[in-house]
């Protein structure tokens, strides 16, 4: 499984960009260019150092969708980064890697706000975790897991895209506030919201250990 | 406390926990292929020759800005011409226009002759004058004809209306629409539409926007209600009629190339989710691009039900709901184990294999193989679907083309389990409630 961002750690998978878009190697100058003006080579460069964030954001941002949904966004998100990289200004304030999650984040938002998921998701429903997960899989996490999946599901996407963007990848308030088109003070109070959610969970964790 | 810091260890323990499957291994290729493939919005042929025209107009007003702001025309054979910065006209053999920008406004004068007029949407006013009435325009596509006509077939006493007792004026509106006025009145001419402007008359409607059409088959006169006014009697009438129909003819046939790829640009985009009933035709199309589809049950470490929406939208009893969840669950298992299977003979790692979603044990066996068999897979197995390639030894498979087999064949044998369970029919309006499986947008790749 993948870890990206602040929380990933370093060369826990081969072939695979870091996520953590402030560490995060920016494609060279020249092949931006060259992807600019629609070289094929530098777009399948371009989708191989940023594709990885894109597919963790897109993972995380549609917490709960059905995979294919996932895939199919995320591939969609991406088409939209080569459809618009030509209006990309490398001269200008923001990084390549912000505006790509900037084009991720909107098209995938978008589709949230166009499809407001039916409170009977395929999302599996909370259990008890004695019934489905064993006492091995409890201690390696993968039940934690979930529980961190349903509570941020069950985030509104805002929340969550603030949180996700914020916590796996490192952008900065006043990133994510241009990104999403939010005031300062919005974008930390919807982290402070979903920041509770994330306690409550912990808290919920601590009082079965 | 600094943004970088202010998640708390406990925090960071539960964002840690919430790992995400890794991207899958030709993710790119995917994005490049889509990229390519995906229908382009089409610039109509109708917007292309106006931009061209624009752009030749352009250059025109660069080279000779004088003849922007006022200027006349008396057509030698077709002539284009730049009016101002927003219009484009065809005049043709024999059309006389001047024009002349005033006031912010651009007002034309047409004298004689058939005009094609292609007006860009703008603020300023732009007028069309001719002996018998205006035409005013906001951003349209239409054809002044100015025709000079008998005296005594129009009816009229020569000393009436002077100059204008010797012409009528024919309007077509192939789009937006335009205001015609006489000193009788006005009338709304949109797209589709003709009107015709005769002295001493209000504008009148011409019907079926045929004006032209029965102008040029007024030839035999009462054929048309408005042709026998108009209608040539000289070889050279009947050639300039004959101009016009081949000018109508090209515009006619520039509209219909743009409305016929708007509809297979529409039906593509359409189907392009589309997984159930495809025809020998979208197969072909398919395995050319090497294209899957396939729809899948929910499947999970702990598999949805049926949910009340969709029972409620096909009328499921109880017990039909509790058999079709039966359904579910046993091919869920069978699933699990079969992808289990695959999973431990890629990794050799059964343990972890028992703790793993369908989706992490896919995208694992997907990650591990190489990149030219999971093409080859697609090509082979989208050949076969189209009936082009025969299946081979599936038994003898590599693990990733048996992973892509378990997965396509997955609706059909639901449907197959289910029918057998409810009857073929629920089970086939089940699948196709959404398009295909619990799965949406359908599984492609």
């Amino acid at each position: 499984m993948q870890k990206s961002g602040p929380l990933a750690k370093s060369g826990n998978r081969d072939r695979r960009p870091a996520c953590n878009n402030a560490d995060m190697d920016e494609l060279d100058a020249i092949t931006l260019g060259r992807a600019r003006s629609g070289d094929a080579a530098a777009l399948s460069a371009l989708m191989r150092t940023y594709g990885g964030s894109v597919h963790a954001l897109s993972c995380r941002m549609l917490a709960g969708c059905p995979h294919a949904v996932v895939e199919d966004l995320c591939q969609e998100a991406l088409v939209k980064v080569i459809q618009g990289i030509h209006r990309f200004d490398p001269g200008g304030p923001a990084r390549l890697s912000t505006w790509v999650l900037t084009v991720a984040t909107r098209t995938l938002i978008d589709h949230l706000r166009r499809e407001r998921r039916h409170p009977e998701s395929e999302l599996p429903q909370e259990e008890p975790s004695s019934r489905h997960a064993s006492p091995e899989q409890v201690a390696t996490g993968r039940e934690l897991a979930r529980q961190v999946e349903r509570a941020m599901a069950a985030l509104p996407d805002e929340q969550r895209a603030v949180l996700v963007l914020r916590a796996y990848h490192d952008l900065d308030y006043e990133e994510i506030a241009t990104m999403l088109g939010l005031e300062l003070g919005t974008v930390k109070s919807r982290l402070g919201r979903a920041r509770l959610a994330l306690r409550q969970v912990l808290a919920r964790r601590q009082g079965a250990a | 406390m600094t943004q970088r810091d202010e998640f708390t260890t406990g925090e960071r323990e539960v964002l840690e926990a919430w790992t995400v499957p890794p991207p899958p291994r030709d993710l790119a290729a995917r994005v490049l292929a889509r990229a390519r493939t995906r229908p382009r919005r089409r610039t109509p042929v109708w917007l292309a020759l106006a931009a061209g025209l624009l752009l030749a107009g352009g250059l025109a007003w660069l080279l000779a800005p004088a003849r922007a702001l006022q200027g006349q025309l008396v057509a030698q054979g077709r002539t284009t011409q730049t009016i101002g910065s927003r219009a484009v006209v065809v005049a043709e053999d024999g059309a006389s226009l001047r024009w002349r920008r005033a006031g912010g406004a651009l007002g034309v004068e047409q004298q004689l002759g058939n005009v094609f007029y292609r007006v860009q949407p703008g603020s300023e006013p732009f007028e069309v004058r001719t002996a018998v009435g205006s035409v005013r325009v906001l951003g349209t596509c239409f054809r002044l004809e100015v025709m000079e006509m008998k005296a005594s077939r129009a009816g009229l006493t020569g000393a009436t209306v002077g100059a204008a007792a010797a012409t009528l004026l024919l309007v077509t509106v192939y789009e937006g629409k335009v205001l015609t006025a006489s000193p009788r009145g006005t009338l709304e001419v949109v797209a589709g539409e003709s009107a015709r402007l005769r002295p001493g008359h209000a504008p009148e409607a011409v019907g079926e926007s045929r004006g032209s059409l029965a102008h040029a088959g007024g030839a035999s006169p009462g054929q048309s209600g408005s042709g026998q006014d108009y209608a040539p009697t000289t070889v050279e009438g009947l050639l300039r009629q004959n101009q016009q129909l081949q000018a109508q003819k090209q515009q006619l046939e520039s509209t219909l190339e743009v409305l016929q790829n708007q509809l297979k640009d529409a039906s593509s985009h359409s189907s392009r989710h589309k997984i159930l009933g495809l025809d020998q035709k979208e197969l072909e199309a398919m395995a050319r691009r090497c294209e899957l589809r396939w729809d899948l049950p929910p499947v999970g470490t702990s598999p949805p039900q049926v949910d009340g929406k969709t029972a409620r939208a096909l009328g499921l009893s109880s017990a039909e709901r509790s058999t079709i969840n039966k359904v579910f669950n046993d091919f869920n298992s069978k699933l699990m184990q079969d992808l289990r299977r695959l999973y431990v003979e890629v990794t050799g790692d059964a343990k972890t294999a028992e703790g793993l979603s369908p989706w992490a044990m896919m995208s694992e066996i997907e990650d591990k193989s190489p990149r030219a068999e999971i093409k080859r897979v697609f090509q082979q197995v989208s050949r076969e679907r189209a009936g082009l390639a025969t299946p081979g030894d599936a038994a003898a498979a590599p693990t990733v083309e048996r992973l892509y087999r378990l997965l396509t064949t997955a609706g059909d044998r639901v449907e197959q389990a289910l029918g057998a369970e409810v009857g073929p029919d629920l089970a086939r309006r089940y699948r196709e409630q959404r398009g295909g499986f619990g799965q949406y947008p359908p599984c492609s790749r």
